[in-house]
Formats: C-alpha cells, sequence, structure tokens
C-alpha cells in the first residue's frame, strides 16, 4: 500500500511519514502541487493524503485538476480549515474523505482502512469483519464458514454496511444506493431487506440507530 | 424623562404669556393716562361754559346727568347745585384741579372764578368712569390676544416637533438597531447642529467596529494558527507512544493534555464562527431531524466506542438557521453527553415542534449536574466540580457555545434532570425569531 503524502509542512510532514511507516504504509511525500500532479500522473500510488494549504496552488485545485486528467486515486483531504463549505466543496470536488486538523492519529488510520477495504472492492473480491466474510464476486456471505445465499438487493445493503463498518448509514443513503441500479423502491423496503438480512448474520451484527440509520457492530465477531 | 419638545414648548408659552400679560399691564397704564387727559378736557370745558351762565341770585337746584355734579358759590352762598351735589362746597376755592370724596363716591373736580362776578364755579366727574374706559379699551385690545394664546400653543408645539424632526428620527434609528450593527448613520435631512454629533457617532462606530473585528479575528487566527504545529505535537506524541509500547505514564498525561489544548482551541474557532454577523449571512431553511441525524452520524465512533446506545425521535421541522451552527449545537450537546455517560449507557436525541417553537431535547444516563450548577455550566469556561472529580477532558466552553447559538436564533435553553437517569438539555427554538434582539 503505497501513499503520497502531499504536505508543505516539514514537522508534520516528518511525523506522519514515520507515524504511517510505523503502520506499514510505504509513504512518499511532496510539498507543492505541481510534484503531486506529476506523482500522482506515475500511477505509483494507492492513496493520497492531501493538504490544502499549499505553496504553489490550492489543494482542491490539484484534487480538481487530478480527477480532471481521470486520476480517481482515493484521496483523503487534510486541512485547518473545517467550515462546512470546505467539507462539501472538498467532497464535490471527488474527494473520498475530509479531516480537519489537528486529528487523531487513530482517527486517520480508521479512516485510510475505511478508504483501503472500499478500494480493496475494485481488487480483492473479500470483505471480513469477524467471523463475517462478503464475497463480492459470487455475491455470498459467510459466517464461521457457513455460506449463505443473498438477493441483488440483500448484497447492496450489506456490502454499503460492511464497507462503512463502524459508522452509520442513514436509509436515505442505503436508498441512494438501490435506486442507482435503477430500482423501484417501496416506503419500507430497507426494512423489509434488513430484516431478510439479519436472519442470515449474528445477532447485533446489524445495528438499529433509531432515528437515524444502520451500522456494522464491530465487536459482533462469534455467531450466536 | 425630560423631553426637550415638551421643555421647549412649555417654555416659549409661559414667555408668550408673560409678554402679553406685561404689555397688557403697559397698555392699560397709558390708556389710563390718555382717558385722564380726555376727561379732564371735557371737564375744563363743561365747567367754562357753566361758568358763563346766567343764575339768579337765590339758591336754585336743578336736575343733572348722574355722571356731572355742579356747585356754582358767590360770595361763600350756594347759588346753584345740581340735585346730586352735597350743600357744602365739593372742591377748593381754588382754580384747578382737585379730587374728594362724596356721594359715596371719589370725585375729580374742577373750580374756576369769574373774576368779575366773584363766582366759583365747581363741576365734579366720578373718577370710576375714567378708569372704567381705560379697562374697556385695554380689554378690547387684548381679548383677541388672550383667545389667541391656545392657538399659538399649539403652533408651537408643531414647530418645535418639527424643528426636532431630524433628532426624533436619529433616535428612533438608534433605538432600533441591533448591538452588533456598526454601519454608519446617515440621515437624509442633515441639520448643521446635528453633523458634529453625527460624525462623532460614525467614528466612534467604525472604531467600535474595528476593536470588535479585531477581537474576533485575533482568536479565531491565534486558535488557527495552532492547528499545524498541535497536530505535529499529536502525531509525534502517538509514534512515541509507540516505541516505548505504551508503558510511560508521561506520554499518556501529555497526549491527554495536548487533547485538551486542542478542544479549546476547536470551541474557541466555533464561538467566533458562530456570531451573529456570520449567522445572519448564513440563515435558509433547514431541516432540525436532518441536522441531528447528521451529528449523531458524526459523533457515532465516539458513542459506539463506549457502546452506549443512541436513538432519535420526533419527526422533520424546517427553521430558518445556519447549518454550521446547527450541527455545532447538536455535536456540543451530544458531546457532552457521550462524555458524562458511562459505558453500555442511554442517549436519547428528541426533535418536536408545535406552531411557534422546535424543541430539541439532547438526554442521558450519566451522571447528570445537581441543581445549582444549571446556570453556571452555560458560562464559559466552567466545568462541573463533579467532572472536575471524574478527571474527564473539557475545555468548559461547549455548552457556553451552545447558548450563544440558542441566543442567535432568539431561543431558549433549559437544563433539568432526565428521566434517563442523567441531564436533559432541552433547546427551544422559535420559528420566526426576533430580528434584533441578539446579546
Amino acid at each position: 500500500m503505497r501513499i503520497l503524502l502531499v504536505e508543505d509542512d516539514t514537522s508534520l510532514c516528518d511525523a506522519l511519514s514515520k507515524s504511517l511507516r510505523s503502520e506499514g504504509y510505504a509513504v512518499n511525500s511532496v510539498e507543492t502541487g505541481a510534484e503531486a500532479l506529476q506523482a500522482i500522473a506515475t500511477d505509483e500510488f494507492t492513496m493520497v493524503i492531501l493538504d490544502l494549504g499549499l505553496p504553489d496552488m490550492d489543494g482542491l485545485e490539484v484534487l480538481a485538476k487530478a480527477r480532471k486528467r481521470k486520476h480517481l486515486i482515493p484521496t483523503l483531504i487534510l486541512t485547518a480549515r473545517d467550515s462546512m463549505t470546505d467539507k462539501i466543496t472538498g467532497l464535490d470536488t471527488g474527494a473520498d474523505d475530509y479531516l480537519a486538523k489537528p486529528f487523531d492519529m487513530q482517527e486517520l488510520l480508521a479512516r485510510l482502512r475505511v478508504m483501503e477495504r472500499r478500494q480493496g472492492t475494485a481488487h480483492s473480491s473479500m470483505i471480513s469483519i469477524g467471523a463475517v466474510k462478503l464475497d463480492l464476486a459470487s455475491h455470498q456471505i459467510s459466517v464461521e464458514e457457513q455460506v449463505k445465499e443473498l438477493s441483488r438487493r440483500e448484497f447492496m445493503l450489506i456490502k454499503a454496511l460492511m464497507e462503512n463498518a463502524g459508522r452509520i448509514q442513514s436509509k436515505a443513503q442505503l436508498e441512494t444506493k438501490l435506486y442507482e441500479w435503477g430500482d423501484e423502491l417501496v416506503s419500507n423496503a430497507i426494512e423489509v431487506h434488513i430484516h431478510n438480512l439479519r436472519k442470515k448474520l449474528p445477532k447485533d451484527f446489524i445495528k438499529t440507530i433509531r432515528g437515524v440509520g444502520y451500522s456494522i457492530n464491530n465487536r459482533v465477531s462469534v455467531a450466536e | 424623562m425630560s423631553s426637550i419638545r415638551r421643555h421647549l414648548t412649555l417654555l416659549l408659552i409661559a414667555s408668550l404669556t408673560l409678554v402679553s400679560f406685561s404689555a397688557a399691564l403697559q397698555g392699560y397704564r397709558s390708556s389710563m393716562q390718555m382717558s385722564s387727559k380726555l376727561f379732564d378736557a371735557e371737564l375744563t370745558s363743561l365747567t367754562s361754559s357753566f361758568a358763563d351762565i346766567e343764575v339768579r341770585p337765590n339758591s336754585q337746584i336743578f336736575d343733572s346727568a348722574e355722571q356731572i355734579t355742579v356747585q356754582i358759590w358767590q360770595d361763600n352762598q350756594l347759588l346753584l347745585r345740581s340735585r346730586n351735589s352735597p350743600i357744602s362746597a365739593i372742591g377748593d376755592f381754588a382754580t384747578g384741579f382737585s379730587e374728594q370724596n362724596f356721594a359715596g363716591k371719589r370725585w375729580r373736580i374742577y373750580s374756576v372764578e369769574n373774576p368779575a362776578q366773584k363766582r366759583w364755579t365747581m363741576v365734579a366727574q366720578p373718577l370710576k368712569s375714567r378708569s372704567e374706559l381705560a379697562q374697556s379699551m385695554i380689554l378690547a385690545a387684548m381679548m383677541p390676544l388672550i383667545f389667541s394664546i391656545p392657538v399659538l400653543a399649539i403652533i408651537i408645539y408643531f414647530v418645535v416637533s418639527v424643528g426636532l424632526k431630524p433628532l426624533r428620527i436619529l433616535s428612533s434609528e438608534l433605538n432600533s438597531r441591533s448591538p452588533r450593527n456598526f454601519q454608519a448613520f446617515n440621515l437624509a435631512d442633515k441639520p448643521a447642529e446635528l453633523v458634529p454629533v453625527l460624525s462623532t457617532l460614525n467614528s466612534l462606530l467604525n472604531r467600535l467596529q474595528s476593536a470588535f473585528e479585531r477581537e474576533q479575528q485575533f482568536a479565531a487566527n491565534a486558535a488557527h494558527e495552532m492547528r499545524t504545529p498541535l497536530s505535529v505535537l499529536k502525531i509525534n506524541l502517538h509514534n512515541l507512544a509507540k516505541e516505548t509500547a505504551g508503558n510511560s505514564l508521561s506520554i499518556d498525561k501529555l497526549q491527554q493534555d495536548t487533547d485538551r489544548m486542542i478542544n479549546v482551541i476547536n470551541q474557541i474557532l466555533l464561538l467566533s464562527r458562530t456570531n451573529p454577523e456570520y449567522f445572519e449571512a448564513h440563515s435558509h431553511d433547514i431541516d432540525v431531524y436532518i441536522i441531528a441525524q447528521q451529528a449523531i452520524s458524526d459523533k457515532y465512533t465516539a458513542i459506539d466506542n463506549k457502546q452506549q446506545s443512541i436513538e432519535l425521535v420526533g419527526q422533520s421541522a424546517v427553521i430558518s438557521s445556519d447549518e454550521f451552527a446547527l450541527l455545532t449545537l447538536l455535536q456540543n450537546l451530544l458531546t457532552n453527553a457521550n462524555k458524562y455517560t458511562p459505558e453500555l449507557g442511554t442517549i436519547r436525541v428528541s426533535v418536536t415542534s408545535d406552531t411557534q417553537y422546535v424543541r430539541i431535547a439532547v438526554e442521558d444516563s450519566g451522571t447528570g449536574l445537581s441543581e445549582n450548577e444549571y446556570q453556571k455550566v452555560l458560562q464559559r469556561f466552567y466545568r462541573s466540580s463533579k467532572h472536575i472529580k471524574q478527571k474527564s477532558q473539557g475545555s468548559g466552553l461547549g455548552l457556553a457555545i451552545v447558548k450563544q447559538i440558542v441566543e442567535l436564533h432568539g431561543g431558549t435553553i433549559d437544563l433539568h434532570k432526565s428521566d434517563l437517569g442523567g441531564l436533559c438539555v432541552l433547546v427551544e427554538l422559535p420559528f420566526a425569531p426576533s430580528p434584533g434582539r441578539l446579546t
């Protein structure tokens, strides 16, 4: 896993590189937007950590240029700015995630893992959380090696939930996932599918956060 | 309260009345003199006409007008008298005017001698008729003036009102201003007397605004500049902790204090961003329920780490607000609930509304607060004694920011005991905030 770190503050760059390397990532760092665009063009990196305040151009500009050149490399934006508009602009420009300084190293690593997992779906064919393994090729789910079949919609839902394990997926977000497949949904479709999924999964694996949405419970690793 | 308009009107009417009456007094005096001259002349001519008539030498009485008394004497004998005359001499036996009392009145008498016949003629007129004439003259002159005083008073009142209009406009503008409006005053009709007042006021407002902006900018800039160094500090501490394999208590302490410092800085930035100018510029229709969902999603990692259960009840409620302000309000309340509720505890967020208010309640099953702390926790940098004992981290700014955001909406905040066992923070935001009532 090779990370491109775009950061002009030397101390932050050094500390962060060291920290990421100790987690097993290979890290290359550049200080300017121009260098960053060159590095992205080499296609040697799997992820970019991008600071917005760069000496030669704005980080968002770097991202916009990279996206325009069809470089879809997963990008996490790192910035001292933290207003909602910046966040929205960042995500609109095509950033995958956003973290405001000063951040917690654990939080950064968790975000990187989520991006990695999402990225992984393109390369590997398996997401596993505890005893639950989702096979992305065969659309099957296995709990402690016991394989269960999933309908297409159930597969879409559990994939979205497992990719974002530990975070809440709202009903609206999940509905959007299904709509993207051009499906017509009845109003309680999500509830029905979640109900069916739960029958195939360990107890409390899918947690309902009343009024908000659903989340995968990381702690449930053993079947009932 | 003294009013310039009332004061000026009363003063002007009082002076006008005073001047009118002193003029009347003066007029009375000169009318009196005039009427005296007139009557004296009449009396003289009357006397001379009596002096020339033929009188027989025995005492005669004739009827005269009431306003006149006549006596003619010769050698101390009363030759002729009017019926209303006494028998004694009414005047002196000397040519000229004199004044005497008889027949219950005061009279002015003119005596004249006919030297050929040694005959004295005395004619008297009551003095009262003179003052009566003077009085009716002056009354005729003054009456219109007296009647015109109320009319004048009304006119003066309106003239003064019109004259003070620029001042009234200025004061009503000052009154209707929101405390954070530093815009310069500009009156359409600017009298010379108000120009220095306005220019001083405007330059004062200008200076106040820049001081206010500097104060806000300074805090925000200082906090902002500290974010990168703090990030470095935090990452290095993380690396150091890894290298020492978590065996160093000092590193733990350093990490805790770094987090505390970061917390304070974040909250200072939030305070500056939730100022009224920013809020007014960013307000639009927002669904509180959706913001609550977002806030819960954002804080879910921390809540899940403590295995707390959280729920959102109620339904959507749209108000005019700023997304950032509203999200911050909910996040701060959730952070508190998460922090002061033990593991496996419960947190409940509810969004309800009636015709006037949206009510947001965040309740928990935590330690709560004692009643006398309910008001104190809303102040900046105050931290509950309970929480200090628990050694929990906090800047003491979270609820102060919540309070500031609630005030931006013209709403209220109330703390009480929740039926979940811990604290319930109830925020009421009106659908239509009263404008300009910001503190």
